[in-house]
């Protein structure tokens, strides 16, 4: 019975010019929005490469020089985009690419490619990822509304149930046709892109990460089917269902967001630049704590050698102040930045959160989350950052440490000690993490898979013709 | 059948109508919420840049201040300070004790569009630090916020007020032939093309009028709060703002008029505008976005960052050279404190030739930023949606060409910042003139620079509005066929 009543959606909906067309054009939107994303990642990647590349031998061809001037010579650490960017760019183009990893200071990372995409970037990104979780759910929505609704108002629906076949079959029956055109529409793509990644040498992460991002989308197109589904069946007209749910969908994809970050910014304001700086710099004025350590280290430091002076001691003294001024420094930008980074990330728990009432928000927040193009991925790559910039700053003041300036010859190292820093290679944050992170948003996801479910096999129970 | 003709029975007639339609006043109910709420958003936001602006501009004075304080109490009391933090030497001054944060002031409209402005900040430091440095300093604002775009009252004109219009404007004229109302219609006279026209003014007033009087009470309120008013401009921009409005309402009141005349009944009616709204105003630009990309790809700052680097190393290894060359050509400032090793003079030498390395890279970037802008400048003629939202920021003062017009002002007080300190550095002398230091006073962009922008984005609304009512118009002769009157 069910595999009739398939049979019979299946051919109503490819007799359907409009489902056609709608796929056509979906599909040429797709093509064109994933080759965009394509050659994008791929040129960001190519620049990546050479900008790291470049950066790590200016490092390694310094001349002989003091540490500390290398410390303050620097590296620039470029942000490679998220594995799986080609997909979800996410938030990429609203995230600084590069950070200055220098002497005394955690810098900002700089340069938002936003910024130099003018005014007309602002308005719509088409992703492949935005084709998913915003224009495919309104081609579902098209194709559900009349599906159950358009039976009870042409009579079909009455016919059907006169002739004893059981309400639930008739539902399952059209749900099974959607679903296997949503298969059909999705899987092959899904499967090229594994594909492409198997080719080109992706690793357990990405491959899982992909594999993750297709049971996402099944619970979330899943979800807005089933939404569908059940809003065919409870009203009595076409018209009705398919202006509720556009109402959905516009309120859920296009205001929605909007409304949710004002409301996590209020919640969780982000200081202004003015503010920030200021806390950074009154932080590091505040030297008493930094001032008494340096204080403590030289007389441990004069006990233990049995001298009187500093400038007697075996070891290079300036060593110490320097590195206890970047343990000062690193107390600051520790509360200073961790302030900003968990305040911008108790917002991103908003967005999830808000997923609980517009699942298109939990979509977006897992697909960038996934794709490695969101905000907990940016924290990350930034710790990643300032890691390598202190382990540097170590290296050097530890290189001077064992070096005394006695002679009143300054200490010139050599350039085999360049060559002891490895250079920065970031490595995206664990999956394991990302999950844990966006806990709320796969609950969300999945009780709108769920409630929707549970509700629609209610009402077919009792079907109105 | 006559080109229809307003007719003052059918207004009042379809205005009784109005008041009684429970839709009518659900419409009203939620644009007058969403309004408020971007109103106050607004507001908020801008009096929270205002205020940072004052600070700004006050730490900056308080900081001088006591530069000059600490140096005339050095001179006089020949005290010793480390020549880091010195305000007798002028590399300190202009590097980092005189920093001034140079402000675009918000405008009395800016509370209705928030345009770039969360974008590109609203204050750039200036020193003598390298001229890169300008562009790389920003506001904090969370890049997911950046991403999904604020809820101003831009988003609400060009997104919400649209759906609501359709949404009222969605089954007229099929609803009534379809509840037989039509020839009640006919006989009340005046003929169906005045009443059509009579109902889809009216609910386009409906939608007009409380976004107009919102957007006046946000320039009222934001005026008094800046005391802004009196800068010349607020008339112009607020009509410029007016509209843009106006004129984006009457291209959707067009379009449903359009609708109207096709024979559709209520259900395909309200489905074609729920498509004609997801294509101009998601679609359309989202594909321009693609186009642009695909066509003018956005310039690489890692390529630049690189390139920058390299330029810094080359300036830096020829540091010392530079300088004497440099005096070579300008011995007038070569005094006695100067040697070749003066750390501040080398490094401003190097700053220079950085910048001379780096200025053909910057020129090729901004050529490519340049050739992207004017194509996008073209695809905006895609979609009145596009036209609007940059119509709406540059009335309001918060779209890019504002920007560009106060970055050219921060670049050429950044040169008269580096002409005034840089003989200063490079002499070695002790710097005692703190009291003329260079000011900057932001410039209004002049509306002579404003105007033909606006008039060329209303125009070409405003073409799309004409196309849309010549094709309603044409198809009023059959009008009464198509509504199943004859």
């Amino acid at each position: 019975m069910i595999r009739r009543l398939l049979v019979k959606e299946l051919t109503e909906l490819r007799r359907d010019g409009r489902v056609l067309g709608s796929l056509a054009i979906l599909l040429l939107l797709a093509l064109g929005a994933g080759f965009s994303a394509w050659q994008q990642a791929r040129v960001q990647h190519a620049a990546w490469h050479a900008a790291s590349d470049g950066e790590h031998e200016r490092w390694l061809g310094q001349e002989a020089k003091h540490p500390h001037s290398a410390a303050h010579y620097g590296v620039y650490a470029f942000r490679p985009p998220g594995p799986l960017a080609a997909f979800d760019p996410g938030l990429e183009p609203y995230l600084p690419v590069t950070v200055w990893m220098e002497a005394h200071r955690q810098n900002e990372a700089l340069y938002r490619p936003a910024a130099d995409t003018g005014a007309a970037g602002r308005f719509a990104a088409l992703t492949p990822a935005a084709i998913f979780g915003a224009l495919l759910p309104l081609l579902v929505l098209l194709l559900a509304a009349p599906l159950i609704s358009g039976e009870r108002e042409r009579g079909t629906l009455r016919q059907l149930l006169a002739q004893g076949v059981p309400p639930q079959r008739i539902v399952v029956g059209k749900g099974l046709a959607l679903a296997v055109l949503l298969v059909a529409l999705l899987l092959p793509p899904w499967l090229l892109v594994c594909a492409v990644l198997l080719i080109g040498g992706a690793d357990g992460d990405v491959l899982l990460r992909w594999t993750l991002l297709a049971v996402m989308g099944v619970l979330f197109l899943g979800g807005v089917a089933l939404l569908c589904l059940l809003v065919s069946a409870c009203c009595r007209q076409t018209r009705t269902a398919l202006l509720l749910l556009l109402g959905i969908w516009a309120t859920g994809t296009l205001l929605a967001p909007r409304v949710v970050m004002e409301w996590a910014e209020i919640r969780h304001p982000t200081p202004s630049a003015l503010e920030f700086r200021q806390a950074i710099d009154a932080g590091l004025a505040d030297g008493r704590l930094r001032d008494e350590r340096i204080e403590a280290r030289a007389e441990s430091l004069l006990r233990q050698h049995g001298v009187d002076d500093l400038a007697d001691l075996p070891v290079n003294f300036d060593a110490v102040r320097l590195q206890e001024g970047e343990e000062h420094g690193n107390r600051v930008f520790d509360a200073v930045f961790g302030r900003l980074h968990d305040g911008y990330l108790a917002q991103e728990r908003w967005l999830q959160g808000a997923g609980w009432v517009a699942p298109f928000l939990a979509f977006t927040a897992l697909s960038s989350g996934l794709a490695g193009s969101d905000l907990l991925h940016y924290r990350h790559f930034v710790d990643s950052a300032e890691a390598h910039r202190r382990m540097i700053q170590r290296a050097m003041n530890d290189a001077i440490y064992s070096q005394p300036e006695t002679d009143g010859e300054r200490f010139m190292a050599a350039p085999e000690l360049w060559a002891t820093i490895p250079p920065f290679e970031y490595q995206p944050l664990a999956i394991g993490d990302v999950m844990r992170f966006y806990g709320v948003g796969w609950a969300a996801l999945l009780a709108w898979f769920v409630i929707p479910l549970l509700a629609l096999l209610r009402v077919s129970r009792r079907l109105a013709p | 059948m006559k080109a229809p003709r307003f007719s003052r029975a059918v207004f009042l007639g379809e205005w009784r109508l109005l008041w009684r339609d429970p839709a009518a006043w659900v419409v009203l109910g939620v644009l007058t919420a969403a309004l408020l709420g971007a109103l106050w958003q607004g507001l908020a936001r801008e009096q929270a840049v205002a205020s940072s602006l004052a600070e700004l501009a006050q730490a900056d004075a308080d900081r001088m201040e006591a530069a000059a304080d600490l140096a005339q109490w050095l001179a006089d009391t020949e005290g010793g300070i480390s020549r880091f933090r010195d305000p007798r030497s002028a590399d300190v001054v202009g590097r980092r004790l005189g920093v001034q944060h140079l402000a675009l002031p918000p405008t009395a409209l800016s509370a209705l569009a928030v345009g770039q402005s969360d974008l590109y900040p609203a204050w750039h430091p200036v020193s003598l630090e390298s001229r890169d440095r300008l562009q790389a300093e920003g506001e904090l604002t969370h890049p997911r916020q950046l991403a999904v775009g604020r809820f101003d009252l831009s988003f609400v004109v060009v997104f919400v007020a649209p759906l609501l219009l359709l949404g009222l404007l969605a089954s007229v004229p099929a609803r009534e032939r379809e509840t037989g109302m039509l020839p009640w219609v006919v006989v009340q006279g005046g003929g169906l093309g005045s009443w059509l026209l009579g109902r889809v003014l009216l609910r386009w007033l409906l939608v007009l009028l409380p976004t107009l009087l919102c957007g006046v009470l946000a320039v009222l309120l934001q005026a008094m709060a800046l005391a802004a008013a009196g800068d010349g401009q607020t008339v112009v921009r607020g009509l410029l703002w007016a509209a843009q409005v106006t004129g984006y309402l009457a291209f959707w009141a067009a379009l449903a008029l359009w609708v109207g005349t096709l024979p559709l009944d209520g259900a395909r009616s309200a489905l074609a505008l729920a498509f004609a709204w997801l294509l101009f105003v998601v679609l359309i630009p989202a594909v321009t976005q693609v186009v642009l990309d695909l066509a003018h790809p956005q310039p690489s700052r890692m390529a630049y960052v690189d390139a920058m680097r390299d330029a810094t190393d080359l300036a830096r290894a020829e540091g010392s050279e530079a300088l004497v060359r440099y005096l070579e050509d300008h011995p007038e400032l070569a005094g006695d404190a100067v040697d070749a090793d003066d750390f501040f003079a080398q490094r401003l030498l190097v700053q220079e030739r950085v910048e001379a390395e780096l200025a053909p890279l910057s020129a090729a970037f901004e050529a490519q930023r340049a050739a992207r802008a004017r194509q996008a400048a073209w695809l905006r003629l895609t979609s009145p949606a596009l036209l609007t939202m940059d119509g709406l920021a540059d009335a309001a003062g918060t779209g890019e060409p504002r920007h560009r017009h106060f970055m050219a002002q921060v670049h050429g007080f950044h040169s008269e910042w580096r002409a005034f300190f840089a003989p200063r550095v490079l002499s070695g002398e002790r710097f005692l003139d703190h009291d003329r230091v260079p000011g900057f006073g932001y410039e209004q962009e002049p509306l002579r620079l404003l105007m033909p922008r606006s008039s060329w984005l209303l125009t070409a609304t405003a073409g799309f509005t004409v196309l849309f009512g010549w094709l309603a118009l044409r198809r009023w002769r059959s009008l009464p066929k198509v509504l199943g009157h004859v």
